[in-house]
């Protein structure tokens, strides 16, 4: 027991806990790009409310057509950071996406909901699951207290191929510091 | 009473944090188990005095040649403090530990809000934060024949005290600022209780403002490595096309028409 840090966790969705929070560890096997209001998605970065109004566009790999694919996207944080009992708030869901293009593609189960945290900086999560078959999916009752592990195991999704999150905070936000 | 406080009471020995910068006390469980890298358990499934002991080995070996960390004052009392709590919950797993203080607080009611409140995840506590909820659910439970950890935390102005007094922070700090009505037994342990927690939601709130940090930097980096490669690929190609365009275009001059018969 001599060396402590030479297997530092540096994965950026390890590191913020969306692994652990929201997504059990899994490797990256299919592309997800990811981009709103002009930009692009990358793990971490900041987005206002304004900017994230309407839904993001969604472009995917994956080996060809027939293999079809399910995103789920979720506040990890609702309605506070400090105190998220509504973890996790479910804000859009897709299914059916074709390997290769867009959400735009896939059946939309539940619509986008563009997020509004009110309090603290939330993170929001994108996954994507690679699907058995082409398959119905029933809207929950609810889009608080999702929980995409049970979804998954529900849909016999697997582990995600893919994810990417952004922070958001209140417009009006000073970035976790005191204003 | 001697008390060595004065009208700010606790509040001002939060300044004096046991957990100084390089200190492994104010890092969240799961940054204590990204650090201490491959083990052979999870951290959950360890005992108390492994993780301990896991923690103090890994302090110790990275500031080896810096003693005061090791022996500080307040370091010993925060290991002493740390090893009567191992011995009150005799061998139990950080989980079960985790699972313990949860179920005290259902029974007590000590959170102001209860039904609509969640508990931060094992892993956003500092490991800070974890002891000190065990040495106050051990506390709580007994009566606190334990030295809590609370009681370290205001070590450096009560050293002579402790040991004296099952809980000698309670009668240092009857100095501190006391709610307008009678006094009870009570009251001195909800002030402190509502300190404590206060300090802690602090602590879960630095922590995961490291930990954002920590990972968009994470992100910057590879992409940084990625952009470069794709630049130095694309420069390649670039000078490719242009060596094999220059090839073709002399000839054409050549075979340029000067009259259409």
């Amino acid at each position: 027991m001599t060396k402590h840090h030479m297997t530092r966790e540096r994965n950026p969705l390890v590191v913020s806990r969306v692994v652990g929070d929201v997504l059990d560890p899994f490797t990256t096997t299919v592309e997800l790009r990811v981009y709103t209001d002009g930009r692009m998605v990358c793990n971490g970065c900041n987005f206002r409310p304004s900017q994230v109004v309407t839904q993001p566009r969604v472009e995917i790999g994956g080996e060809d057509f027939r293999s079809l694919y399910t995103l789920v996207m979720v506040d990890a944080d609702a309605p506070s950071p400090s105190n998220p009992y509504l973890r996790e708030y479910l804000h859009w869901l897709v299914t059916d996406i074709p390997g290769s293009t867009g959400a735009g593609f896939g059946k939309e189960i539940v619509s986008y909901e563009s997020p509004q945290p009110s309090m603290g900086i939330h993170r929001l999560v994108l996954g994507l699951f690679r699907q058995p078959r082409r398959q119905t999916v029933n809207a929950p009752g609810r889009r608080q207290n999702f929980d995409t592990r049970e979804f998954s195991r529900l849909y016999s999704l697997g582990s995600p191929v893919a994810a990417v999150y952004y922070n958001c905070q209140r417009e009006g936000g000073t970035g976790g510091r005191r204003a | 009473m001697n008390s060595h406080v004065s009208g700010g009471g606790l509040q001002s020995h939060a300044q004096h944090p046991i957990a100084r910068q390089n200190s492994w006390f104010s890092l969240t469980l799961a940054e204590v188990k990204n650090q201490l890298g491959d083990l052979d358990k999870p951290l959950g499934s360890m005992n108390v005095d492994e993780l301990l002991n896991n923690v103090w080995a890994a302090e110790a070996s990275h500031s080896s040649s810096m003693n005061r960390i090791s022996t500080s004052p307040a370091a010993m009392l925060q290991r002493q403090a740390s090893l009567s709590l191992v011995r009150a919950f005799s061998g139990k797993t950080v989980d079960e530990v985790w699972k313990d203080i949860h179920q005290g607080y259902k029974m007590s009611n000590v959170k102001e809000v209860h039904n609509q409140e969640m508990e931060p995840t094992l892993g956003e506590t500092t490991l800070e934060d974890f002891l000190v909820k065990a040495g106050l659910h051990v506390a709580n439970a007994s009566l606190g024949p334990v030295m809590s950890l609370d009681s370290a935390l205001n070590s450096q102005n009560f050293s002579p005290q402790i040991g004296s007094s099952p809980s000698p922070s309670i009668d240092a700090l009857s100095d501190t600022s006391m709610p307008g009505r009678k006094r009870q037994p009570g009251d001195l342990e909800k002030t402190l209780e509502r300190r404590l927690r206060r300090k802690i939601k602090n602590r879960e709130s630095a922590a995961r403002s490291r930990a954002r940090k920590q990972a968009y930097h994470n992100e910057l980096v590879s992409k940084v490595s990625l952009l470069e490669e794709e630049n130095m690929k694309l420069k390649k190609e670039k000078k490719f096309e242009q060596m094999v365009s220059c090839n073709f275009s002399e000839p054409r001059y050549q075979l340029r028409r000067t009259s259409s018969f």
